[in-house]
């Protein structure tokens, strides 16, 4: 054996035992993996294998606009009662977000006029008068440019607002895409199963934008120590107290919390026109696996029926929110017990909430699982996502840091205004869907119908996709959600057993015919392309498993025709190795040139087939897509083996025969 | 050149068929199938109202599959699809259509009945209105802020709460169904909205599975029908989903032909867009001829067909590069005929192996994959047939009457990260 074969053959066995490596997450019972081992990710099933929901949502924009439209309406009316001028607002249902203004003293019109336009800007344009309007009319629409940014920024909302949501219900492996105008959501499991149906209820629905203002324990701190174990004021200081934080052994330290890896830390600021510093103090907890009882995992979805199920108890993926809230309201589901119920001392006055804010894992952390920080709420709403008008995203042009420019609708900014009077140097939270989503210090009373949020500290990066995120918020944040069912399937995973069935009993059977007619024809050589064939299959499988990608029934399909394309090479090598024996070339040349002369053509051919599959890939939806994913990758293996492995075979076979060989078993 | 090398031939070395000499007749004998599959189109129009057989995924709709259990013994007996439809058509139902399917549960086999509807929800737009009006009118009092509807869902947002079984006979005065609620969801509908004081309701209706598991447990007598899939594509999104198929058609064509203008040269390029062009409309001819079913998967079917196709007439345009470098002073019919005689066999073995698995896909295969497995069968075939008696012989057409002389060798690009062969001979290409 020469040199270059020796290490040919090396490679091709770490190639071997990293495809191995690669499939192992994926072989049955590999939950046992030792947490060192590298490759975590695995070949999914698709719905069609397993059962589940694909549904397709769209954003329902003619309902977007015409809610804009009404809120026109109502901010003009009160505008009209403000400036005591005498006239009425209609919102015809032709053409989509119009809003017409009848005015009874028609020589106030260009005046008006030009004051809408002002106020309004950007989100309306002029339309012409429906000729029973009368002179005294001035007639508007929600402009085409603003109607295109709402379905931009509702869109890609939807898309990160639906992830949440079936992320908090629990549902394993959900896949949530954006294709064109439509959002596509599969989720695998019992179409009529509890959380399925809850999950599918919770995605139509409305996001849901409110204002609470966050009681920090300032004032606590000012009371005489003796007060501090009763005082309502106090209850997170309490749980400070009891909860203490790593790092701070000397402080009183709960065993329990410590177990859970629940910390409790200080929050200090002190407003930017002075005045005292301010406190807050909260607890903070990571995402965790941790044992829980079935029921528990039945009712948060993250019990399967392949779940290893030990002595009653499974173990789950909790959130860092899930262990604060279990820590201490308890549990009913399983009867844990909290601390709330335990010591009804540190119970939360009536009017007071725990609100909790998913904080992303720095990014140079070794541990890279999410945190959850808490904010002690006043429970009263003070403003809805339906005060703003218009959000968007910029900087400062003093400091560049990140910021967040809001305009309220008239309605709105008077409450805003008086809301940030009252609370100067306190924390406002907005909160989306249950959830804080940024609670900026409030430093100046906030007049005049505009708002700036300035993002808090960290680095500028990560300021600005937070900025973004709370943008696209705050613009949908304040429209009824437009989702819309377009298309549902529900797929009975019976069916497709029998599927999975009957694909692999053809796959099976179809390689038995191509190894008959492969050493039929080429007997020893035809060997050579099966083993090849293998080297395939497991290569394009170990492929799938690096992406984490999905095999579904046409990605089946489209493995089958991978291997015959893939036989296709071998066919050509030997055709036109035999073409050089009879040529009479030794058989060491014959094999060179058969490769060499051959490869243009398989380098051709593959590479239509290439392009045939990107072209499905990017308009093809659902079942196509699974089998575009599967052409390309096929491309990419046939050629491997064709070029490379099978090569290694043939000089094997005749280094092994040294010296003269008169002719290959071929 | 002495045969000691037992090799197994398919074919007997040397085999000289003439494939070119009577190309007029194999391109007028093509032209005119292809005028018959694209007149099936409108022959199907006219018959059935569809130039071809669309399922829901373009067309927009409803497909349920049922499987039937005798109401005593639990088992799954077979039901006549005769008295499924008698019984739909009974109940108004219009445009559906009904047929066998069976599969395998654990060793037994249940024949089951598929249903398919043009309707995409249980609703349609009036029966929608109709429920809202009527909603809004009887729970005045309870202050509705919002009721929207989404697929066959109703959100309905109120200050005070609507019960399932207050708004159930007010859906049934519209015609329409309600589910129950679980007890988990008359748990979460009864509870307000902490910040507004609203109470968001879903309510939602029974769909068309359930529509018909009625109509036919009714018509059935003894017979429970059981639901295993429903799948529903709304008619917008089908219609999208048409244009993106017809789309991606169109562009991998013409990308295909971009590749091999670039890749051989411009004279290549016809021959194999005709043969490809060829290929697909003769696919589309058969599928209309026998009324097969138009999906998703056929449209990707099809686009491997012409992937393949493409590929087969590279293969042999591959040979013919090479033998005209080689075979200078040859004519061009010549060489033609000399490169196919020589990729005979590969041609043969190749497609032979192709047809093989996806015949074996076609017959033990299900739904998708069988559709798929059909389209390839046709394109195997004619795939094979095109690149052969049309592709090669255009080229040589086109190469005759406006490449006049023989035709320059273009250079032949190198091949790429592979050694060169021991020694040049003095037949080999040449190199650049």
């Amino acid at each position: 054996m020469d040199r270059s074969l020796k290490w040919r053959t090396l490679a091709l066995l770490v190639g071997l035992l990293l495809c191995a490596g690669l499939l192992a997450p994926t072989w049955p019972g590999s939950n046992s993996l030792p947490s060192w081992f590298p490759f975590k990710k695995k070949i999914s099933l698709g719905l069609d294998l397993q059962g589940g929901m694909h549904i397709v949502y769209t954003i329902d924009l003619d309902k977007a606009v015409d809610d804009k439209a009404s809120e026109l309406k109502r901010d003009l009316d009160s505008r009209f009662v403000d400036d005591k001028v005498d006239a009425k607002v209609k919102t015809p249902s032709r053409p989509l977000g119009a809003v017409t203004v009848i005015l009874t003293d028609g020589k106030k019109k260009a005046e008006i006029t030009s004051q809408i336009h002002s106020d309004y800007g950007s989100i309306i344009e002029d339309r012409d008068c429906a000729p029973d309007d009368g002179p005294n009319a001035i007639c508007v629409r929600v402009s085409t440019s603003y109607a295109d940014g709402i379905k931009k920024s509702a869109l890609s909302n939807a898309v990160s607002t639906i992830r949440d949501r079936i992320n908090e219900k629990g549902v394993s492996d959900p896949s949530v895409v954006e294709k064109g105008d439509d959002i596509i959501v599969e989720l695998p499991g019992d179409p009529e199963d509890a959380v399925m149906r809850e999950t599918r209820d919770l995605i139509s629905q409305t996001s849901k934008l409110e204002f609470k203002v966050v009681d920090d324990s300032t004032e606590c701190a000012a009371l005489d120590p003796s007060l501090t174990t009763t005082d309502p004021r106090c209850a997170m200081f309490r749980l400070f107290k009891h909860v203490g934080s790593v790092g701070n052994e000397d402080k009183a330290t709960d065993p329990k919390a410590l177990a859970l890896g629940i910390t409790a830390h200080p929050d200090l600021w002190r407003p930017e026109d002075g005045g005292t510093q301010r406190t807050d103090y909260y607890l903070e907890a990571f995402d965790r696996e941790d044992t829980v009882t079935t029921e528990w995992a039945a009712k948060h979805g993250c019990l399967k029926k392949d779940t290893p199920i030990d002595n009653g108890k499974v173990s789950c993926k909790v959130t860092g929110r899930q262990v604060i809230e279990r820590y201490l309201l308890g549990d009913k589901v399983d009867g844990t017990k909290g601390l709330f119920d335990s010591d009804p001392s540190f119970k939360f006055p009536d009017d007071h909430q725990l609100g909790f804010e998913p904080i992303d894992p720095d990014p140079t952390a070794k541990e890279q699982h999410a945190l959850w920080r808490t904010y002690y709420l006043d429970r009263s709403v003070r403003l809805t996502g339906s005060a703003i008008s218009n959000a968007s995203a910029s900087n400062d042009p003093n400091t560049g840091r990140p910021i967040v420019l809001l305009d309220f609708n008239r309605f709105g900014s008077r409450l805003f205004g008086d809301l940030t009077a009252q609370i100067v140097g306190k924390k406002l939270a907005n909160i989306l869907d249950d959830k804080v989503e940024s609670a900026p210090v409030i430093n100046v009373a906030i007049r005049g119908g505009r708002a700036v949020i300035t993002m808090g500290g960290g680095d500028v990066l990560r300021q600005e996709r937070e900025r973004d995120k709370l943008v696209n918020v705050l613009k949908t944040g304040s429209l009824p959600a437009p989702l819309r069912e377009q298309a549902a399937q529900t797929v009975g995973p019976t069916l497709g057993r029998d599927a999975i069935d009957k694909t692999k009993l053809s796959f099976i059977i179809g390689i038995i015919l191509v190894v008959i007619i492969m050493v039929g024809v080429y007997r020893w050589s035809g060997s050579i392309a099966v083993f090849s064939v293998v080297f395939h299959i497991v290569m394009t499988l170990a492929v799938m498993a690096v992406f984490g990608a999905t095999l579904t029934l046409p990605g089946v399909a489209a493995i089958v025709l991978s291997i015959g394309m893939e036989v296709d090479g071998n066919i050509l090598i030997y055709e036109r190795i035999r073409d050089e024996l009879l040529l009479g070339k030794s058989v060491r040349g014959a094999v060179d040139l058969g490769f060499s002369r051959a490869f243009s053509a398989i380098l051709d051919g593959q590479l239509t087939t290439a392009v045939a599959g990107w072209v499905l890939l990017q308009y093809g939806s659902g079942p196509i897509k699974g089998f575009a994913v599967m052409l390309l990758v096929g491309v990419f293996t046939t050629l491997s083996t064709n070029i490379w492995v099978t090569r290694i075979f043939f000089d094997w076979y005749i280094a092994r025969k040294k010296g003269q060989l008169a002719t290959i078993s071929i | 050149m002495t045969d000691h090398h037992k090799f197994r031939y398919l074919l007997p070395p040397g085999n000289n068929f003439a494939f070119v000499a009577k190309f007029k007749i194999w391109v007028v004998i093509s032209v005119l199938l292809m005028c018959v599959a694209v007149g099936s189109l409108f022959v199907n129009k006219a018959r059935h109202g569809e130039y071809m057989n669309w399922t829901i995924d373009f067309k927009g709709g409803t497909e349920i599959i049922y499987a039937f259990q005798s109401k005593a013994s639990h088992d799954y007996i077979k039901v006549d699809p005769g008295s499924v439809r008698a019984a739909l058509t009974k109940a108004g139902e219009k445009g559906f259509d009904v047929s066998e399917i069976d599969w395998e549960e654990k060793d037994k086999r249940i024949e089951s009945m598929i249903v398919r509807t043009p309707r995409f929800s249980a609703l349609n737009p009036e029966a929608e209105t109709k429920a809202l009006d009527e909603v809004s009118k009887k729970f005045a009092d309870r202050d509705i802020g919002k009721a929207t509807w989404s697929g066959d869902r109703l959100f309905v947002r109120s200050k005070k709460p609507i019960k399932n079984q207050e708004a159930a006979p007010v859906f049934a005065g519209a015609g329409l169904e309600l589910k129950p609620w679980l007890a988990d969801d008359a748990q979460r509908f009864a509870q307000p909205d902490e910040g507004t004081g609203d109470y968001t309701q879903v309510f939602s209706m029974w769909g068309l599975d359930r529509q018909y598991q009625q109509v036919m447990e009714k018509a059935l007598d003894g017979t429970d029908a059981v639901v295993v899939q429903s799948y529903g594509v709304g008619a917008k999104a089908g219609d999208k989903l048409r244009d993106d198929a017809f789309k991606s058609i169109i562009y991998s064509i013409f990308l295909i032909m971009l590749y091999l203008a670039f890749r051989f040269d411009i004279r290549y390029a016809p021959g194999a867009a005709f043969a490809t062009i060829h290929d697909a409309i003769m696919v589309i001819g058969v599928f209309a001829v026998l009324w097969q079913e138009v999906s998703l998967t056929t449209v990707a079917g099809l686009l491997t067909v012409m992937g393949y196709s493409v590929n087969d007439t590279v293969i042999v345009f591959d040979r013919i590069r090479e033998n005209q470098a080689k075979l200078k002073d040859k004519k061009i019919e010549r060489i033609i005929d000399i490169s196919i005689n020589e990729m005979l066999v590969r041609t043969i073995l190749t497609s032979s192996t192709v047809f093989v698995t996806t015949l074996i896909m076609n017959i033990f295969g299900t739904g998708l994959v069988r559709n798929f497995a059909f389209a390839m069968n046709i394109g195997v075939i004619v795939g094979t047939y095109s690149s052969i008696f049309l592709a090669a012989p255009l080229f040589m057409w086109i190469s005759r009457k406006y490449y006049s002389g023989p035709a320059p060798a273009r250079r032949r690009p190198a091949p790429v990260g592979l050694a060169s062969p021991d020694s040049p001979s003095p037949d080999a290409p040449e190199e650049p």
